[in-house]
């Protein structure tokens, strides 16, 4: 649930990337940072375990400006994709408004892709959170693996194994070389605003 | 809510997130219009590389079966390498103990291989990497392989008399021994190096 504080005008949206593991989460993130560090005062945090996976979480907040008189500052989160995390991929989803759902594109992949979808329903579940109702974009991360000759889902296979019901924005992506990396985000963010735009007009 | 306001929130919110995304960017740096084409070396790498991230994932029958073939291919590719050959063979050891030992591996078992790919690719992919850099990362991965070996040795408490027997430490990570052998050879081919190198710099200190 977005904190809104209607004294101060300030707006705190919180957004999750989620996915697999190695799915490229934390370089999204990491990308977006490099384009936005110059006009930002925060930093980005990243608490990582030795063999640079997420162990706990990758934390970017910035202030995006003013929107409709309110100051909207913006958290983006990513969490541990490897399935042993789930504690904390659950906590992090706590009070979350909107999700990235960066799926992997390598064939090998296909099953995990799934299963970290249906982790996150249950984990949103837990704090009775209907995926359905939550802002939501998927990332079809990867896509530029196909020239280096790795096989990867076409983007109809992954819309119907990911997106069939959930009918939710999509967009393929290279996080490495940050294509459609920002579009993702922009969309992750004005879905996320547009829900919750009635408690600000 | 009427929908003039809808339309107008909707408008000030894209504004402000391209305002906030594509003004002055930093000058980003040109990709390299020449780019080499990927060696013919770096390919079957690729694939272990994926098949490794399964790993990572998810230990099955199926994806050890895939990295131990895999590795096979590569033995006989690199075969006339011997650092390259060794690291295989590393890889192919821990492979086959992970194979057995499935969840109940040594936690650091993964990160390990890991280790050892990024070494292995290295070797492999780096332009301009000299020889004795490459068999100094060789062996600084046998003294990460030795240590885990022996973690594993001590985390195993000796079996009773009566009970059956415990695999000894061969056993335990399948393939050690023939890793020790091709590393013993790379000593004494590096000796034989250096012994060269110092017999031909005293013949011409005497000249």
């Amino acid at each position: 649930m977005a904190f809104i504080n209607t004294k101060t005008k300030e707006v705190q949206v919180k957004l999750v990337f989620v996915g697999p593991g190695r799915g490229g989460k934390t370089t999204n993130l990491e990308y977006i940072f490099s384009r936005i560090r110059h006009r930002i005062e925060s930093d980005m945090v990243s608490i990582k375990t030795q063999g640079d996976r997420t162990l706990f979480f990758d934390f970017l907040p910035f202030e995006l400006g003013a929107i409709k008189g309110y100051n909207v500052k913006t958290q983006l989160y990513t969490v541990p994709g490897q399935v042993k995390y789930n504690a904390t991929r659950k906590l992090v989803l706590k009070g979350v408004d909107g999700i990235v759902f960066v799926a992997d594109s390598m064939v090998d992949r296909r099953e995990n892709n799934i299963s970290a979808l249906n982790n996150l329903a249950e984990n949103l579940n837990f704090y009775d959170i209907d995926i359905a109702g939550l802002p939501l974009v998927f990332q079809y991360n990867k896509r530029d693996l196909a020239t280096e000759g790795i096989p990867i889902l076409d983007v109809e296979t992954m819309e119907k194994d990911l997106n069939a019901q959930l009918k939710a924005p999509s967009f393929t992506a290279s996080a490495l070389k940050g294509d459609n990396v920002i579009p993702t985000v922009k969309k992750a963010i004005s879905t996320t605003m547009v829900a919750i735009r009635e408690k600000l007009l | 809510m009427d929908k003039k306001a809808n339309d107008t929130f909707a408008f000030d919110l894209e504004n402000r997130l391209d305002d906030f995304f594509s003004d002055a960017l930093p000058p980003q740096e040109e990709p390299p219009t020449d780019a080499p084409a990927v060696p013919r070396t770096d390919l079957p790498l690729k694939e272990l590389k994926s098949t490794i991230l399964a790993i990572d994932w998810e230990i099955t029958d199926d994806v050890l079966d895939t990295f131990i073939d895999q590795l096979d291919g590569l033995l006989a590719q690199f075969e006339d390498d011997k650092v390259i050959h060794t690291l295989l063979k590393l890889l192919k050891s821990l492979g086959k103990y992970v194979r057995t030992h499935k969840s109940k591996a040594h936690p650091d078992t993964i990160k390990r291989i890991m280790a050892v790919y990024a070494a292995l690719e290295e070797s492999v992919s780096k332009d301009g990497i000299s020889r004795s850099e490459k068999e100094k990362m060789l062996l600084e991965e046998v003294r990460q392989f030795q240590r885990l070996k022996a973690l594993i040795v001590a985390s195993n408490p000796p079996h009773m008399a009566s009970g059956p027997q415990k695999p000894g430490i061969s056993e335990e990570i399948p393939g050690i021994d023939s890793v020790i052998k091709a590393i013993d050879e790379l000593k004494s081919m590096m000796a034989k190096e250096l012994g060269a190198i110092r017999e031909e710099l005293g013949q011409l200190r005497k000249k």
